[in-house]
């Protein structure tokens, strides 16, 4: 099974390591504005939410750039830019629902998650845990224990409370 | 240029102009941040005689080499300027954020500013275009609210702003950025105020280059997996499982143990029975998640949204240096009256260091019947009365009625009232101390009462002693009493000091978090972990610039920098009787309750401390007054500096 980015918001502290680790290894320059993923800031609510390429299995950008520049790469499921057929429109940035489409400021082309041929750098900086790379069973897994655990402290609650 | 962007730009208030700079000549001797501001400020304002609010006042803001990277904790922005707070004059602060890297990312290594504007303005960076904009629209707003209005208009910048403490000239007024950051000390708010600057937003979309993308990739994944790992050792792993999860606050505790931590005025000591809502409680209970500044994985922070009819509010913190000034100093256990009085000082920007200890100096000043209820306007300030701290923070961020006057801090505020008052004012060259009690260690003792910008730990505290686990200590200084919080051993704790303000003048010039490289325990639990330490800076420096130092090398440039922040402040008049222990630390003993060390301390022994102040000027180079020597100075490539002391026929 193919891997994925996940990332749980409520594991982020908003310390954007995965930006620069993202930049720096696509482009060996840290920069935000160049990072193929964002961390997201709501001052109001106190809250990061990572927002990144979804990998859609129909994707709006590939299916909308008319000279085939997006295409898919097998082993990662990964939809990857090939900067030789791209004729620059912006339809791919219009057309995806996540912003995960975005222009490099340095070179002027559009840039994507490419997954980092299946070792992606986001993950593997994130400190807290709040982005993995896993396959869906897993992760589906690990949601379960989670919600068991604290369907547990709810349980044992109403034990002790008698409700 | 890799690491450093390369260039900086002086930016003249008065004639909005601005002129650029190459830094690159800079790099070699002091690398950027901090050292190089001691420079700057050093060459381009005459600090013998500029007083803090003159427009001729310089206030640098910079990063340095590995600020914006991927370099664990690379969030960290230095801001020097001549301070109002500390009678010394010596301003210094460093913070956290995203403010910091934002410059970095704009291609600029330092905004040098000087001038006054004729109306309130904030500057606006984008890359590599700086812009006055009118602030008068936000002269007299709250940092929340001015914050909140300059993310809608300049959407994706980083902010740098002063408040109401800011403008009206506070001594103790504060930078703030972020959410749950600020340059709290020594008052760079209040010279911000003076040349009527609001702001600093800036936007970069340029990035840091990095020489060798790989292997400085490779290198700080490393390092945030040991700053992180829980087998490294006791101490740097116990620091990190609790900072990670309760913040500074959740040491409170630790700190206490040989007595270090304060209460009441520095009435007591160590362990305060009734702190449990200012420690774990805060990261248990209030704190709706951790806040990490840049690249950081400690993330240190807390942010909170307290819903309560009497004290509601929204804010980052507090730090354990609020929840000790604010609370224990002033035994005010309640942390929701210190979270408001946190939340109150971050809006109105104020420090909350300097804050509580003027509340906490009211109360011992009431106590001993120095002043009385009409001082105050007539609320009582007694032993925890947080709802009159609270009145009172109102007054001073407006500076209305007695806020006039305590807007100048404890040392300013005693001087006015003679007498006794000044017995009460913990404070070293004018400023007061932070949450230390300087008589549990002696060597911070020494560094604190050595601190240029006044008493405070972020100058060189020597963590190896104040940890109390000795072999880093011998092994740094060479003598087995150097891991002896109780001795006076000359050559021991001058060293030890001396080694630790060198040492920690390198991560501000790197732009990068001392928490993480030398003042908490972390790398301390033997000397392998402490030199692994040196590995990891000496290596992201190379990697990150291209230039390898030797470590050697590293601590000569925080010894250059050293020795400039000493110059400054000899120009400025201090001298030895300035490097003596406060009133209470050399007359009165301190009770408390702590099981490591003597209760009560004993007070400092006032000749033991003069041998050891000796010895350290002798390795420092001064003479027996505290006096840079022009041999010392010149060994270390500053002609310049011992020039301007003959100038002023403090030397030859």
């Amino acid at each position: 099974m193919q891997k994925q980015l996940v990332f749980d918001v409520s594991k982020c502290t908003g310390c954007k390591t995965c930006e620069m680790a993202c930049s720096l290894s696509q482009t060996g320059v840290c920069n935000p504005a160049s990072s193929r993923r964002r961390t997201i800031h709501f001052d109001d609510d106190i809250l990061d939410v990572p927002m990144q390429c979804m990998q859609c299995v129909s994707p709006a950008c590939l299916h909308i750039c008319p000279s085939g520049a997006i295409t898919l790469e097998e082993a990662t499921g990964a939809k990857i830019i090939e900067h030789a057929k791209c004729i620059g429109c912006r339809m791919c940035m219009l057309a995806c629902p996540f912003g995960a489409v975005t222009v490099d400021p340095i070179t002027k082309k559009v840039i994507k998650c490419d997954l980092c041929e299946g070792d992606p750098a986001c993950a593997k900086f994130c400190p807290t845990g709040a982005i993995e790379y896993l396959t869906a069973d897993v992760y589906g897994l690990m949601r379960q224990r989670e919600a068991v655990k604290q369907l547990n402290i709810a349980l044992s609650a109403l034990e002790k409370g008698g409700a | 240029m890799f690491g450093n962007s390369g260039k900086l730009a002086r930016i003249d208030l008065t004639r909005k102009n601005i002129t650029i700079e190459n830094t690159t000549p800079y790099f070699r001797q002091y690398l950027g941040g901090r050292a190089m501001n001691h420079m700057l400020i050093f060459k381009g304002v005459d600090v013998a005689k500029v007083k803090p609010f003159d427009p001729e006042n310089m206030i640098i803001f910079s990063v340095g080499a590995l600020g914006g990277t991927t370099w664990p904790s690379s969030g960290r922005l230095q801001v020097t300027f001549i301070a109002p707070l500390p009678y010394s004059g010596w301003g210094d602060s460093n913070t956290g954020g995203g403010i910091g890297p934002a410059m970095k990312f704009a291609g600029w290594d330092a905004l040098v500013v000087t001038g006054r504007a004729d109306e309130p303005v904030y500057l606006y960076v984008e890359d590599d275009e700086i812009k006055f904009i009118p602030a008068k629209d936000l002269w007299g707003k709250g940092i929340d609210e001015t914050t909140h209005i300059l993310h809608k208009r300049h959407v994706g910048a980083e902010v740098l702003l002063i408040g109401p403490g800011g403008e009206k000239l506070s001594r103790y007024a504060c930078i703030r950025t972020h959410r749950t950051s600020s340059a709290g000390r020594t008052g760079g708010g209040a010279v911000m105020g003076s040349k009527n600057l609001k702001g600093i937003v800036i936007k970069g979309t340029k990035g840091v280059n990095i020489k060798e993308p790989k292997k400085f990739l490779d290198l700080s994944l490393a390092c945030q997996h040991d700053i992180m790992d829980p087998d490294i050792g006791p101490a740097h792993s116990l620091t990190y499982k609790i900072m990670s999860k309760y913040g500074v606050p959740g040491l409170t505790r630790l700190i206490g143990q040989t007595g270090m931590t304060p209460a009441k005025n520095w009435n007591e000591c160590g362990i305060w029975k009734d702190d449990t809502e200012l420690t774990e409680m805060l990261g248990d209970k209030f704190w709706k998640r951790q806040d990490a500044c840049y690249t950081c994985p400690v993330h240190c922070h807390g942010a909170y949204k307290l819903e309560d009819p009497e004290f509601g509010c929204f804010s980052g913190g507090p730090e354990y240096e609020s929840t000790c000034a604010l609370g224990h100093k002033c035994l005010e256990p309640r942390a929701k009256v210190v979270m408001k009085l946190n939340a109150m000082c971050n809006d109105f920007g104020l420090d909350t260091v300097e804050a509580g200890a003027m509340f906490s100096t009211l109360m011992e000043w009431r106590e001993k019947g120095i002043i009385n209820d009409s001082f105050t306007d007539g609320i009582p300030m007694t032993w925890g009365n947080g709802e009159g701290m609270i009145a009172l923070l109102e007054k001073i961020a407006k500076r209305e009625g007695c806020g006039d006057v305590l807007a100048e801090g404890p040392y300013w505020v005693a001087k006015k009232l003679g007498g006794d008052a000044m017995k009460s004012v913990y404070h070293q060259k004018g400023m007061c101390a932070t949450g230390v009690e300087t008589r549990s260690t002696i060597g911070s003792m020494l560094q604190f009462a050595l601190s240029p910008r006044g008493s405070h730990h972020l100058s060189g505290l020597p963590t190896a002693e104040w940890v109390n686990i000795p072999a880093v200590a011998v092994h740094i200084a060479g003598y087995v009493e150097a891991g002896d919080i109780r001795s006076y051993h000359p050559q021991a704790k001058a060293k030890l000091v001396q080694y630790y303000e060198n040492l920690f003048e390198l991560p501000d010039s790197l732009g990068i978090c001392k928490f993480n490289f030398g003042h908490l325990p972390y790398w301390h639990d033997s000397t392998e972990n402490f030199e692994k330490m040196w590995d990891y800076l000496i290596n992201a420096i190379h990697f990150a610039t291209g230039t390898l130092f030797t470590k050697d090398e590293l601590m000569e440039i925080g010894e250059r920098a050293y020795q400039i922040e000493r110059a400054v402040i000899v120009l400025r008049g201090c001298r030895r009787e300035d490097d003596m222990p406060n009133y209470k630390c050399l007359h009165e003993e301190c009770p408390g309750d702590h099981p490591v060390g003597p209760v009560p301390l004993p007070a400092i022994d006032r000749e033991k401390y003069e041998i050891l102040l000796d010895q350290y000027y002798e390795y420092r180079g001064w003479t027996d007054k505290g006096i840079p020597t022009r041999e010392r100075l010149e060994s270390l490539d500053l002609k310049y500096v011992a020039d301007e002391l003959a100038k002023h026929k403090i030397i030859k």
